[in-house]
């Protein structure tokens, strides 16, 4: 009966401890691969449920031509929320694209979700990986523009 | 009376705060006075939290309000960019505003880091907390 207290104390503990914590779990990193002939220079972004942006790694403004850009790093208000953004690049004159990345909050659905919520004269595709709150990993997002 | 006397402080109370909350804005406006359309290429918040954003993308012959930077834990604010306006045209400013409180208006100060090709002269307008306004510069890039 100790053993089980103890266990149930100890996994209490570092779920609270996750809640306000740095843990990775919260955290939701996305990569941007420009593929197209142009320099793409980024226009507009909006963190959207409350998420904060590690200014650390901040979001890249331009990326160049067969460039890819290092991830930028945001993350959830708690672990009961999700972390999410949108980020409108232009890539040449008249070619724009409206990104949406979301993650969802860390428990047992750790998905990730992703949208293109505009696009001319250009597209994206988007390869994606959960976040694990067992093994202390990140959700990640690679878009690739072309 | 008493009624009166609280409902008074009360209200010098929520002026007092509205005051400081404006005071302790810093507004960064950009004009592009060059032929070419001037993008944001980099930017770094050494202190302070921005909160309000605008298209970093800014045409020739237009002015954007490119952020509203408010004092964090009442210190003070300074913030980097960079522009590129054409290939090999770029400028960094950094702009920063010192603590706003009662009769310290927050000095605000300019300063070109680095220019290649391209040129900018600032004004200021410093806030005020008796007048709840917040602090601005507007940087005119040629």
């Amino acid at each position: 009966m100790k053993a089980l207290c103890l266990f149930l104390a100890v996994l209490f503990s570092s779920v609270c401890a996750a809640v306000t914590s740095n843990y990775a779990c919260l955290h939701l990193q996305i990569a941007i691969k420009n593929n197209t002939p142009n320099t793409c220079y980024l226009l507009t972004e909006e963190l959207t449920n409350n998420s904060i942006l590690l200014p650390t790694h901040d979001i890249t403004f331009k990326i160049g031509p067969n460039e890819e850009a290092p991830p930028l790093d945001i993350r959830a208000e708690s672990i009961y929320g999700p972390a999410s953004i949108e980020l409108v690049y232009e890539c040449g004159e008249g070619s724009y694209i409206r990104l949406d990345s979301q993650k969802n909050p860390c428990g047992n659905k750790n998905t990730v979700s992703t949208a293109l919520l505009y696009a001319a004269n250009l597209s994206a595709t988007a390869q994606t990986s959960p976040a694990s709150y067992w093994y202390d990993k990140p959700a990640k997002i690679t878009w690739t523009i072309e | 009376m008493k009624k009166l006397i609280i409902a008074a402080l009360l209200i010098m109370m929520t002026q007092a705060y509205a005051s400081q909350c404006q005071c302790e804005i810093f507004r960064i406006n950009v004009k592009n006075d060059t032929p070419s359309t001037c993008y944001l290429i980099q930017r770094t918040i050494n202190s302070g939290k921005a909160y309000k954003l605008q298209p970093y993308k800014i045409k020739p012959g237009t002015t954007v309000t490119q952020f509203e930077v408010v004092e964090n834990n009442h210190e003070q604010v300074s913030v980097v960019l960079t522009y590129e306006c054409a290939d090999n045209h770029t400028i960094t400013l950094l702009s920063s505003k010192g603590r706003c409180w009662y009769q310290n208006t927050g000095k605000i100060e300019g300063i070109i880091t680095k220019a290649n090709n391209l040129n900018a002269v600032f004004s200021s307008k410093e806030g005020s907390y008796l007048i709840p306004q917040p602090g601005s510069i507007l940087w005119t890039i040629s």
